[in-house]
């Protein structure tokens, strides 16, 4: 049981090399950019992007920083604009364990200070690893179920340490100004649950993206903060966001396991933990044939966790539609796709869609699915009764998506909002990002077209 | 069931704040809100009194970047964020602002600097600046009142930057006008930032829980501007209320209880000097044995300071103080101060005076702190005994700048003419006094805000 996990997390990530990071992980971490950069592209179609947008010109500050697939805004205004596009439209990874996305919080604050700083394509790398390593590793040290029941949304709460630490990791901080950097993330730590159904819940994302940029950027100073953010006695995260937490759990195998290796990807706009409902209805879909029209009924059993944050829920507007669960099934039968056109308003309005959704479409606890799986039995006009049953989505830690399939979903997002030959050029700058040389030529490949 | 929607606690504090007329603020808030203003620019003023200040500038001007905003003190202006950042640093910065002594909070460095960000930006009235500014800070005790700070503190919450960005975002959603669930969503912005632990206690980052604060507070109000929705009720929502998730449910009665009639932010207490708000009282007693009997301090024989037993266990280890730090919440420096200088200022705190032979060995030989069960922690008595046999007593009931003990615009002057001395001219000094003491009756603040900027680095301290 180690006393200072807040001092060995700094003082490993403040060495920490692109040589310490295995092929494997370095392969899986570029593949998470690439995902995350499509989702951000994607994350212009967020309905709230533009008001996120106006926050930023608010909050001033010379646009010097890009806005993926946007006009430039000040380091903190594209901070808080990738942030926010990157989880927009539901597309972003998750860490199932403690329901945190992850990508968010760690790299538009990387890239926004690698942009301005000319950092090579291999330290950004380095240094997403290493955050996002930060964000598992400390929601591994938190008593998930507790910190839950009290009410905590975990990527405002561990995401500001994603950040903290990839721009700390980009700034080369010594292990004291590390360690407070770490502890200047986690004295931001915010973000309930009682915003759920509402945009301000994918704001926690956006502010925690700013949080661990600004705890990185007074770190840096020589300002001083507490030695142990994570277990002191009085007012340490893990008491008090979780009534007690693991500080051992935190710092386990440090540099041997790579925690983020635990994320998952999403191949689907969605809610995350719906993805095993979309896995299960395409893979009837192929496997059956199946059309509305053969369709008598559908029924769904979740998780009570899921059923309660997913199975209720109106489907009145897009944002509440890509948390339906019914929703989702419906348009998955119906259009045999999930993408963006699934979620319009003009779609979710559709009659057809709505009635066949409320007569035929039935969701339910299932005591025997665990977490977010899902059970989808199909009964067919003729009689048959499909079902298939999954633990995991296609994207999950234990089902990854290929390179094909995110370089797939990169160039779907970025249809109509870069244009190709960008598409194209960023897709091969990110594969090869060990090599890129400044990562301001990516953000200017990245930036819209006529900002350029 | 319910048959009829009934309004949240959160609704209702949105409606309060959007929608009470600064024009029927009683004569007695819109004191209290001028001088919580006069009391700020004047922390501000002093806060190169404080090792940290330049490097927090430092860090203000990378992560809000250059602007218009006026910085107190400075001649740079920076954004909107920057300058809420580092003048929300200044006014803690030198550990003489106020506090809201029930919540161990300090109130104005969350919410006088984005309100003076956003009413600079739009060229708002003083009457606008000071009704948000009575608005933000009611808005801010409110809430540290309904989160129960007797729960929230022993479990580690630090309150500046739980209920400051709903003060902050109080206070500027006044001045740009929002409507009532405009202003409910800016709550509810501002509780999903609500952020801070004692976890640093002791180092610097505690105050940048204030500075966070009033950033947090500015985000909040200007992203519901756009119509971005939050939660109908941040306050009392059963997962993830603040109420609830940093407290054990809190008292949800006393945010809305009387509201806009009982002004709970006059229960801010302002410090005449620095050192912690429990030395407060025994300096009061000990300056009001100096205008009475001006003790001569080489024929003092001995000082007994009395107070409350739970001020006595937190402080007594203070007897012989390392560092400022310490010496600010040393009450045997802080009195053997004031009674052989007839001041107690940021100048007393310099590493001479802290080992000042004299003051060392007077502190040694001279003093004793008492607990004395019969007295609460407001309360302190101050006994000195003269080598000639006399005796001199005082006993303050409630510290000087508490509501039952009101700091007087003279007392308030003669703390700004302290940290203004050596930055700005008299003239300059005179002349900005003038504008808040009348803030008001300012139409446009274009001169204020050109006279904050006006102080140059300190030339000689006062």
């Amino acid at each position: 049981m180690t006393a200072q996990p807040t001092t060995d997390l700094a003082a490993f990530f403040s060495s920490m090399t692109h040589e310490g990071l295995p092929p494997a992980i370095r392969d899986l971490v570029t593949d998470i950019i690439l995902d995350t950069v499509a989702s951000a592209i994607a994350g212009r179609h967020g309905d709230e992007t533009s008001q996120i947008a106006a926050l930023a010109d608010a909050i001033g500050g010379p646009a010097t920083s890009t806005v993926i697939a946007g006009r430039p805004a000040s380091l903190a205004g594209a901070t808080l604009i990738n942030g926010y596009q990157v989880t927009a439209v539901t597309v972003c990874d998750i860490h199932r364990p403690t329901l945190c996305h992850v990508t968010p919080e760690v790299i538009p604050p990387a890239l926004a200070w690698a942009e301005a700083h000319h950092a090579r394509g291999r330290d950004f790398l380095v240094a997403v690893a290493a955050g996002l390593e930060a964000v598992v590793r400390v929601g591994t040290g938190m008593n998930y179920p507790a910190m839950r029941a009290r009410g905590w949304h975990s990527p405002g709460v561990i995401g500001p340490f994603g950040g903290a630490t990839a721009v700390g990791r980009l700034m080369g901080l010594d292990p004291l100004r590390f360690r407070n950097a770490l502890s200047l993330a986690g004295t931001q730590s915010a973000g309930t649950f009682a915003h759920w159904g509402t945009p301000t819940i994918k704001f926690h994302q956006s502010r925690g993206a700013l949080s661990g940029l600004m705890a990185a950027l007074l770190a840096q100073t020589g300002f001083k903060a507490g030695p142990e953010v994570l277990t002191a006695a009085h007012g340490g995260l893990f008491n008090l966001y979780s009534d007690g937490g693991d500080g051992a759990a935190a710092v386990a195998d440090l540099g041997e396991r790579w925690m983020l290796e635990t994320i998952s990807l999403r191949l689907w706009p969605a809610g995350s933990s719906i993805q095993s409902v979309i896995t299960a209805m395409f893979a009837l879909i192929e496997a059956h044939g199946l059309t509305p029209d053969t369709v008598e009924e559908i029924e769904v059993g979740l998780s009570k966790t899921v059923y309660d944050m997913h199975g209720t829920l109106p489907w009145d507007n897009r944002f509440r539609a890509l948390l339906s669960t019914p929703y989702v099934v419906g348009v998955v039968l119906h259009d045999r796709a999930c993408w963006f056109e699934q979620f319009r308003p003009e779609r979710i309005a559709d009659p057809g869609l709505d009635a066949f959704i409320r007569g035929r479409v039935r969701v339910r606890i299932d005591e025997t699915v665990k977490g977010t799986g899902a059970a989808v039995t199909i009964r067919t006009r003729d009689g048959q009764r499909l079902t298939d049953r999954r633990d995991h989505p296609r994207g999950d830690a234990a089902d990854r998506l290929s390179r094909a399939e995110i370089v797939d979903k990169f160039r779907r997002s970025a249809d109509g909002l870069l244009p190709r030959d960008r598409t194209e050029r960023a897709i091969e700058m990110i594969v090869g990002i060990e090599g890129l040389a400044d990562m301001a030529e990516l953000c200017a490949v990245l930036a819209a077209p006529h900002s350029a | 069931m319910d048959q009829t929607p009934t309004e949240t606690p959160t609704e209702t504090l949105a409606a309060f704040a959007a929608g009470h007329s600064a024009e029927a603020l009683p004569a007695s808030a819109r004191v209290a809100a001028r001088n919580l203003l006069l009391d700020s620019v004047a922390c501000a003023l002093a806060s190169d009194f404080s090792d940290e200040t330049d490097v927090y500038a430092q860090f203000a001007r990378a992560a809000g970047g250059a602007g218009q905003s006026s910085i107190i003190g400075s001649a740079e202006r920076l954004s909107p964020l920057g300058a809420s950042l580092l003048n929300a640093y200044q006014i803690t910065a030198a550990t003489v602002c106020d506090t809201y002594v029930p919540a161990h909070v300090h109130i104005t460095p969350e919410i006088v600097p984005p309100a003076l960000a956003i009413a600079e930006r739009d060229g708002a009235s003083g009457a606008a600046l000071l009704g948000a500014i009575a608005i933000g800070s009611e808005v801010a005790v409110r809430v540290a009142a309904g989160i129960n700070y007797a729960v929230a503190g022993p479990r580690g919450w630090h309150m500046p930057g739980i209920v400051g960005p709903f003060g902050a975002a109080a206070a500027v959603g006044r001045i740009l006008g929002l409507a009532p669930l405009q202003m409910r969503n800016a709550f509810g912005l501002a509780g999903s930032q609500s952020a801070g632990t004692w976890a640093s206690w002791g180092t610097p980052t505690v105050k940048f829980h204030q500075s966070r604060g009033a950033g947090s507070g500015l985000l909040a109000a200007l992203l519901a501007q756009t119509g971005f929705t939050a939660s109908a009720d941040i306050l009392t929502h059963r997962d993830g209320g603040i109420l609830n998730a940093y407290s054990d449910g809190g008292r949800p009665g006393a945010i809305t209880q009387a509201l806009g009639t009982a002004w709970e932010f006059e229960e801010i207490a302002l410090r005449i000097w620095p050192g912690g708000t429990p030395l407060q009282p025994t300096l009061t007693a000990a300056f009001d044995l100096l205008r009475s009997a001006a003790p001569d301090f080489g024929a003092i024989a001995r000082v007994r300071i009395e107070v409350s037993p739970d001020v006595h266990e937190a402080h007594a280890r203070f007897v012989r103080p390392k560092g400022t730090f310490e010496a600010l919440l040393s009450f045997h420096f802080a009195v053997a101060s004031a009674l052989r200088d007839g001041s107690f200022w940021l100048t007393s705190l310099s590493s001479a005076q802290i080992e000042d032979p004299a003051i060392v060995a007077f502190m040694a030989d001279r003093m004793e702190i008492v607990a004395n069960p019969a007295i609460p922690r407001q309360v302190s008595i101050v006994t000195i005994e003269m080598t000639d046999g006399r005796k001199l007593v005082a006993r303050a009931d409630a510290a000087k700048g508490t509501r039952a003990n009101p700091a007087t615009v003279e007392d308030l002057r003669g703390k700004f003419h302290k940290c203004a001395a050596g930055r700005l001219s008299a003239a300059d000094e005179a002349e900005l006094l003038d504008i808040i003491l009348s803030i008001e009756a300012q139409t446009d603040l274009s001169r204020f805000f050109a006279l904050l900027r006006k102080p140059g680095p300190r030339q000689t301290a006062a």
